[in-house]
């Protein structure tokens, strides 16, 4: 546990550059404000009031996603670029335990967009808190964290290959806003593609968490959390797999260099 | 002057075009211009369609070269390139609008891209009630582009922006621009913010064009608004500028401080 610990600290403290003071409170804090604004603008504007809100939540969860994976995916390639890896291949540290213990400090910076969010949507539009059903609702929010921080982990493994995080993000995010029902309502894509916005991170959590808001009954949300849970631990799987393929392949050429590769 | 600026577009274009990293601005702009095309198509108001339209594509250009410019300093300071233009003739802030120019002329595909996305997705002739009012509004709006931009440049030094640091100000100005939404929609607070941008006012000249207008007074007024507040910006920028130039200077480490 503790060697888990460390080395979630280790990661996060010296791997995530947003660290500062100015590019966290701006990126955990204000962009989930003005986007929230901006969306909740853009519903009303197009729409109506219920817009709105469809929009306003779905771009929390945008957000979250966008904090998620840049911190995870920039740790994996500064690790590469920094050359701390290399180091990290030479050790016989257990490669689950540094694998699982990444995301660890990212996941609160993802509920606290969440939070900011969720806050800002309450002061612009009103959200009835009366009627929530919270323990779906907090249940499928932690389990959307959880399942964006095992997609970016099979992301990361990308970034190391690639060198650059960046493009990593841009991609998977473009998908994730288009998929996953943040502003298009999955139901309006053709099957096919509502299959695959099945197996996509923060469509099932989504569409929970809007059940929980209107009050829906546990049962029918429960089975969304538990798809986005499964969902979750089948990227975090791959992303392992790959984390430790890639360790072989590297030491297999000596090099890790993708050219050479 | 046009000579120097010249030269700074010509190197900041040859640096920007033959990096394979810029290629994330095009596929970046793609998603967006997708969901807005999308709400646009199903809005079912041709005038909110023709807005996105009009502004969708913008938000892409603006996140791009707000980035790309806003950086430029720094980066001159780190690859240590900002002495040489220390110590020749040229004034600083010249020598950053040329390039500014060039990333503005850079995100110019990534606008496109945006656009022809959104097209066709929409499937639409858009609605314009006056287009020769539209063009000047649009143009103005790149005015506006290219001189916050530049604004932004001495801004990140001075206040020792970091990595990430850029994300508010692409959202904030994307909201306060008014691409997604006529600034009016916003709160009272943020409606005031967004009339010091010249943007927020070319897109008020956007909606105007694409609704139509009583007096020509109007749209002139938001035209005015836009070139003054840029006037104003880039006065400010100016002092930004010598504050740094002077900062340097004063510590005597021309390439860091």
């Amino acid at each position: 546990m503790y060697n888990f610990m460390v080395q979630a600290y280790a990661t996060y403290k010296g791997l995530f550059y947003w660290l500062s003071w100015m590019s966290y409170t701006t990126n955990i804090f204000g962009g989930p404000i003005v986007a929230v604004i901006t969306y909740s603008i853009l519903g009303q504007f197009a729409f109506s009031m219920e817009a709105a809100r469809y929009y306003g939540l779905g771009i929390i969860l945008n957000q979250m996603a966008f904090v998620i994976i840049s911190g995870i995916t920039q740790a994996y390639t500064y690790d590469r670029e920094l050359g701390t890896i290399s180091f990290f291949y030479t050790t016989p540290a257990n490669r689950l335990v540094n694998y699982l213990s990444r995301p660890l400090f990212h996941l609160p910076n993802g509920l606290l967009v969440f939070g900011t969010g969720l806050t800002t949507l309450w002061l612009l539009l009103g959200i009835d808190f009366g009627i929530m059903n919270w323990p779906a609702f907090i249940l499928a929010v932690l389990i959307a964290a959880f399942s964006v921080a095992a997609f970016s982990q099979l992301l990361g493994i990308f970034t190391i290959i690639i060198r650059d995080w960046t493009h990593a993000m841009v991609v998977s995010t473009g998908i994730l806003f288009i998929f996953t029902g943040m502003i298009i309502p999955v139901e309006s894509f053709p099957p096919a593609l509502q299959g695959f916005a099945g197996v996509l991170p923060i469509t099932n959590a989504l569409s929970a968490i809007r059940s929980a808001i209107s009050g829906t009954a546990s049962s029918a949300i429960y089975i969304s959390i538990l798809r986005e849970a499964i969902v979750g631990i089948v990227y975090l799987t791959i992303g392992f797999l790959g984390f430790v393929f890639f360790e072989k392949v590297a030491k297999r050429n000596g090099t890790l260099e993708r050219d050479e590769i | 002057m046009i000579n120097a600026i010249g030269a700074a577009f010509i190197q900041q274009w040859k640096e920007v075009a033959s990096s394979l990293m810029n290629i994330v601005y095009f596929i970046g702009a793609i998603p967006t211009a997708i969901v807005l095309a999308w709400v646009a198509k199903n809005s079912g108001n041709s005038e909110v369609l023709t807005y996105l339209l009009v502004g969708g594509p913008l938000i892409n250009m603006w996140n791009s070269v707000i980035f790309r410019t806003g950086w430029s300093l720094s980066g001159e300071m780190s690859g240590r390139t900002l002495d040489f233009t220390l110590v020749s003739r040229t004034p600083l802030m010249l020598a950053m609008w040329g390039k500014s120019l060039a990333q503005l002329v850079y995100g110019i595909p990534t606008w496109i891209t945006s656009l022809v996305t959104m097209l066709l997705f929409i499937r639409q002739i858009p609605s314009v009630a006056d287009y020769p009012s539209l063009v000047v509004s649009v143009i103005l709006i790149m005015v506006g582009l290219s001189v916050f931009s530049l604004f932004m440049s001495p801004l990140m030094v001075l206040v020792g922006g970091r990595a990430g640091f850029f994300n508010i100000f692409m959202g904030l100005g994307v909201m306060i621009s008014g691409f997604m939404f006529p600034i009016d929609r916003l709160p009272y607070g943020l409606m005031v913010i967004a009339r010091l941008l010249p943007t927020s006012w070319a897109m008020s000249g956007v909606w105007q064009s694409i609704t139509g207008y009583d007096s020509y007074w109007s749209v002139l007024f938001a035209w005015g608004a836009c070139l003054l507040t840029s006037v104003l910006i880039l006065f400010f920028t100016y002092l930004m500028f010598r504050a740094v130039e002077k900062r340097i200077r004063v510590t005597g480490i021309l390439g860091r401080y």
